[in-house]
């Protein structure tokens, strides 16, 4: 434990004085901002059945797919190709240890940059002159929702970059990696339904497990405020699958 | 040396081990998320749990025994916005039924599937032949279970009012529908005939009965004649018996078989008596605490005379049939109506309920003398009003074993008119009748579940706002950068 509270703050302090955490962040307030203007924009062109903030979440694929590459790529990648690992490994610290440190180091980063997007709703509520556009904006429940499908989804992402990164020791190839396998587990369940099969009455077996890991039928139920236990299980368990693999690759690697 | 101390034996037994670690693992969660996918709970953080089901709902889909297929039409892209609007909320009310359906092994008995009819010719030919759907329908969704099916049209989903869609009912349609396809053991409607009655395949606008009878087919209802001078009784299938508008006397043995009917087979009977005509059912009203006699009910007031000589009748007591029209402030088109009231000559029952439905006006009277010209109000022989105008008398059966069996009902109206062809669609006759329906089949559960009102979501957001409100989303990113700045000045110092 007390190796790997060391190895964590030490990702933490690494994360928190890198300039580079910044440029990442403000790039990435500046393209989630932009993204809630449209909502915004969306609301007050048009009706709509639900509020801004689920349409929010909707779009949450965006930030994944280039942030969660971007954060995780050089995580062990990075560490092979300079040597470090070996040398790690030769410490007390287990493997398991260094992984964890890794995965959650990345994860809190993942957790503080969305986290930070909570301040938008409450800017441009204080900044809206209508008490009852103020309500519109600041709904809890789909807010509640989604921060907490970002979270748990989060998990597994982050999971699967740095599974990715160990498989490899170019950062490049643990980027496109881990953007290939974001974009099967998060898009593939939807694109299934738009390939062009004249029949699928073959695929039927195939409804109820699709079903089960669809991301966006997670995220519309997380988002519209309902809250379900599945995905606790689906994305949790993958994400300590995915741990626990990286894990023995870095045994056998280093 | 022994084999295990040979590196590259020892390298592959470490492989193996690494594998089999691998697989024990995948295993596992496999299994995990088997029996999560299976077991689960859902919560609603929403105010007024706007997306779950309502209690009555959960309750009837709790006693599903068969399984219902659910068929929904996708909307092709080009679909108007309305169109895929409506298959957005109806898709999102029956993931609530599939996952609420539940048994305890896990599958659902409500299975929704969702056609694509340019794609899935097998389907879409299904739907024609076996639903009956015109191959040209846009929106279609069908409930089957077993041979019965019910298609649920878009009008259903929706309660409209002078401003257009004003709540959605989706989940009243579908649960209705369920309810209706999962009866299998439905009983029939008889209508009695042989006194002139109302008839069920009669269009006449005054006498004709075919709209109520049209509504009942709509929910699956089966509907037969019953002639009580053929049959020795009423038939066991019989799931209430509707009396509408006799104009000649029932004969004492047919009044015999309908007093066992209700009071042996726990029976459900419907009177809509005519003033004016005597109807031979004195005795087993007696028997059921009511009481008809041959007067006529005449409105003084202008404020509750329709066109035509109607009376508008909104006096309503509290009881579920009439909950709904009590709580909307609706009213009911009536006709020249004969009192029905409480016998209070009748012995004392204390299993026997009795209670009046909707009343005149307080300035109304029920005449005696109604042939001699002109009418007036006589303290002596004439009753003064409100004048009770349809009663209720249910007996129970007795609680045995902790349960309360449901026993006979009776309904009276002192009219036939108000359900006939022309009356039946006018005010909120055709929802008293829905209403008294489903209370009298027991189903009135139903009848209470509210519908959602449409939640919409605008901003009022002019040009500038929108620009202003950029601005100020930029203050969190210049936050940011001003803290990265600070940091690396700090670390470079």
């Amino acid at each position: 434990m007390r190796h790997f509270l060391t190895l964590f703050s030490h990702e933490l302090r690494m994360l928190l004085i890198a300039p580079a955490t910044y440029v990442a962040s403000v790039l990435f307030l500046l393209l989630m901002g932009l993204i809630y203007l449209l909502v915004l924009n969306e609301a007050g062109a048009r009706e709509a059945d639900l509020p801004p903030s689920v349409l929010f979440f909707q779009v949450f694929w965006i930030p994944v797919f280039f942030m969660v590459p971007l954060l995780t790529m050089r995580s062990i990648a990075e560490e092979r190709r300079l040597g470090t690992l070996e040398t790690l490994m030769t410490t007390p610290a287990t493997a398991i240890q260094v992984v964890l440190s890794k995965f959650l180091g990345a994860y809190v980063f993942y957790l503080m940059l969305w986290g930070l997007t909570i301040c938008f709703p409450f800017i441009v509520a204080y900044g809206l002159p209508g008490t009852a556009d103020r309500a519109v904006v600041l709904e809890l429940a789909p807010m509640l929702g989604g921060y907490l499908f970002v979270a748990l989804s989060g998990a597994l992402y982050i999971a699967l970059g740095i599974f990715a990164s160990s498989l490899t020791r170019s950062q490049l190839v643990a980027g496109m990696l881990s953007f290939s396998m974001l974009f099967i587990i998060i898009i593939s369940g939807q694109l299934l339904l738009r390939l062009p099969i004249q029949d699928y009455s073959w695929m039927t077996w195939l409804e109820s497990p699709l079903e089960y890991i669809r991301t966006f039928k997670h995220l519309e139920d997380f988002s519209r405020g309902v809250i379900d236990s599945r995905p606790f299980v689906l994305y949790l368990s993958n994400a300590a699958l995915l741990l626990g693999i990286t894990t023995l690759v870095v045994e056998s690697k280093a | 040396m022994s084999r295990m101390e040979e590196f590259s034996y020892a390298r592959w037994v470490l492989r193996i081990n690494r594998l089999v670690q691998v697989i024990l693992f995948i295993s596992l969660v496999a299994a995990v998320n088997y029996i999560a996918s299976h077991n689960f709970e859902r919560v609603d953080l929403t105010r007024n749990n706007r997306y779950s089901l309502s209690a009555e709902t959960l309750a009837y889909l709790e006693q599903i025994q068969q399984p219902v297929r659910i068929i929904v039409t996708t909307p092709p892209e080009s679909a108007p916005e309305e169109m895929r609007f409506i298959f957005r909320q109806v898709s999102r009310l029956l993931r609530e039924y599939e996952l609420e359906s539940r048994t305890k092994g896990g599958e659902s008995m409500i299975d929704v599937e969702y056609v694509n009819v340019y794609r899935q010719s097998d389907k879409a030919e299904e739907l024609v032949n076996k639903f009956g759907i015109s191959p040209d329908q846009d929106n279609v969704i069908v409930v089957a279970s077993g041979d019965r099916y019910k298609q649920i049209l878009p009008l259903d989903m929706w309660k409209t009012d002078e401003g257009g869609v004003s709540a959605f009912q989706g989940e009243q349609a579908f649960t209705s529908a369920i309810l209706d396809v999962t009866n299998q053991n439905a009983k029939t409607i008889y209508h009695l005939l042989g006194h002139g009655e109302m008839r069920a395949d009669d269009v006449d606008p005054l006498r004709g009965f075919s709209r109520v009878s049209y509504y009942l087919r709509q929910r699956n209802f089966k509907q037969e004649p019953l002639d009580l001078m053929e049959v020795p009784k009423v038939p066991e299938d019989a799931g209430l018996v509707i009396i509408a508008g006799p104009q000649t006397q029932l004969l004492p043995p047919e009044q015999e078989k309908l007093r066992r009917y209700l009071t042996e087979d726990n029976g459900r009977m419907l009177v809509l008596l005519e003033p004016g005509n005597p109807h031979g059912l004195d005795d087993l009203f007696y028997d059921w605490g009511i009481m008809s006699d041959d007067m006529i009910v005449l409105e003084a007031s202008n404020e509750f005379i329709a066109s035509e000589g109607d009376s508008l009748v909104g006096n309503f007591t509290e009881h579920p049939v009439t909950k709904i029209l009590r709580d909307n402030k609706l009213k009911v088109l009536v006709g020249l109506s004969r009192p029905v009231r409480p016998d209070l000559g009748a012995p004392i029952d204390n299993s026997l309920e009795i209670t009046p439905l909707m009343a005149s006006s307080p300035n109304s009277w029920a005449e005696r003398d109604y042939l001699r010209k002109p009418l007036q109000y006589n303290e002596e022989t004439d009753l003064a009003g409100p004048i009770p105008l349809a009663m209720v008398s249910e007996r129970s059966a007795g609680s045995r074993f902790g349960l309360n069996i449901p026993g006979g009902k009776l309904v009276v109206f002192g009219n036939a008119g108000m359900f006939s062809n022309n009356r039946f669609p006018a005010a909120a006759n055709e929802t008293l009748f829905h209403n008294l329906i489903h209370w009298i089949l027991d189903q009135e559960s139903l009848v209470n579940i509210e519908p959602r009102k449409l939640e919409n979501y605008k901003l009022s957001l002019s040009r500038q706002d929108l620009i202003d409100t950029g601005l100020r989303l930029l203050i969190l990113p210049g936050a940011v950068a001003l803290l990265g700045v600070m940091i690396t000045f700090i670390r470079r110092r």
